[in-house]
């Protein structure tokens, strides 16, 4: 049964408000200045909205909400200059901190790292990071579960080389 | 610190308290984008078939006014096929673009078929955009300075028409290699990169099976 436009924008606050981390997780991995920040947590709310209609339950509801970030974060970069005008603030970041309220400089390298790395391999770590099962991860980037293995195994080498110093043992 | 403790450490992230969303401005936005969105896509298919086909009455009207020769009228089936062309075209594509859905893979695929698709249109654009064009009006042209004996106004009309069609065709071909060459090269080499993978877990499942046997 369709959903009418109520139950689709209720659906919707449902998913922004449960999974705001993942967004949040994801643009921080993808963009390092504030505005840009910014835009691409709006071009991802705005994705999000416009796949809603098409999402048929197929798919748990995070992995359907990687994939739209994901896509839309690797698609964003390329579009900065269509940059849409912002007429009102959605979100409002602050600087990047601990559950203690300090700033959490290990959290800053390790998304700085992220960022530096392959796309492929920056979104593998990030889903792995997440906490997400080898057969999530498979079903977000769409590869096999047996690829998911090897390439993690090389994307934590890259990280550890990245992040020498700060963390010896990954 | 392991890998297990930077997972946790990853994982208290506390998301609401380092973002803070505006719902009634979120709201707004997406009901206002979903209005704006559906105008959009119909401008955009909208406009490039109309600019092409409010020039035929204009080019009529130009040629009545003017009492021009029949071949001043050859234009307009160039136009009626630039419209066509861009209606089957933005039809056939339109079912292929990259749904927000898709999984990365899928999404790097039809975004890479796409732009390999604006590639190969903007490379072709002298056969479809250019030539149904030009080429009847380097005839009416030709035709016109035939039955006036006039040779340096034709040679000087040719030169110009040809200055303006070669500079749409380089703008066009400069696009490519600025914009669309460097987006393909990244999209192929992240689908390789995915694609890789995949294939070198089947080879090292196929060197393990073989060294069992």
């Amino acid at each position: 049964m369709q959903e009418n436009e109520e139950q689709l924008e209720q659906r919707y606050c449902r998913w922004v408000d449960e999974h705001q981390g993942l967004i949040f997780r994801v643009v921080h991995a993808s963009e390092n200045l504030p505005e840009d920040k910014n835009d691409l947590f709006q071009e991802i709310l705005l994705q999000l909205w416009r796949s809603m209609p098409s999402f048929e339950g197929r798919c748990k509801e995070t992995t359907w909400m990687y994939r739209v970030a994901l896509n839309t974060a690797r698609a964003w970069r390329r579009s900065e200059k269509r940059r849409r005008e912002r007429k009102e603030e959605i979100a409002i970041f602050t600087s990047l901190h601990g559950n203690d309220g300090e700033p959490n400089p290990l959290l800053e390298s390790l998304y700085e790292a992220i960022r530096e790395m392959p796309k492929a391999e920056g979104s593998l770590l990030l889903l792995h990071l997440d906490g997400l099962s080898y057969q999530d991860i498979a079903d977000v980037l769409g590869v096999s579960e047996g690829c998911v293995g090897v390439r993690l195994s090389r994307a934590r080498k890259q990280l550890a080389e990245k992040m020498k110093g700060q963390a010896n043992e990954l | 610190m392991s890998f297990d403790e930077l997972q946790k450490a990853w994982q208290q992230q506390d998301a609401a308290g380092q973002v803070t969303i505006e719902s009634d401005a979120l709201l707004r936005l997406v009901r206002r984008n979903h209005k704006t969105m559906e105008g959009i896509l119909f401008r955009r298919d909208f406009i490039e078939v109309a600019i092409a086909l409010i020039l035929i009455p204009v080019w009529i009207w130009l040629g009545e006014k003017g009492g021009l020769l029949w071949t001043w009228y050859l234009v307009i089936p160039g136009l009626l096929w630039i419209a066509g062309f861009f209606i089957v075209d933005r039809r056939n594509q339109g079912k292929k673009r990259p749904q927000p859905g898709d999984s990365l893979r899928e999404s790097v695929e039809q975004s890479l078929a796409q732009i390999r698709h604006q590639i190969y249109l903007l490379k072709n654009i002298l056969w479809w955009y250019l030539m149904p064009v030009a080429l009847p009006l380097a005839i009416f042209t030709l035709h016109k300075s035939w039955l006036d004996y006039e040779i340096w106004g034709m040679a000087n009309e040719l030169i110009f028409f040809g200055l303006v069609f070669w500079g749409i065709y380089e703008l066009n071909q400069w696009a490519v290699k600025k914009n669309l060459k460097p987006q393909a090269e990244e999209l192929r080499d992240l689908l390789e990169s995915l694609n890789r993978s995949d294939s070198e877990v089947e080879s090292s499942v196929e060197s393990e099976s073989s060294d069992k046997s």
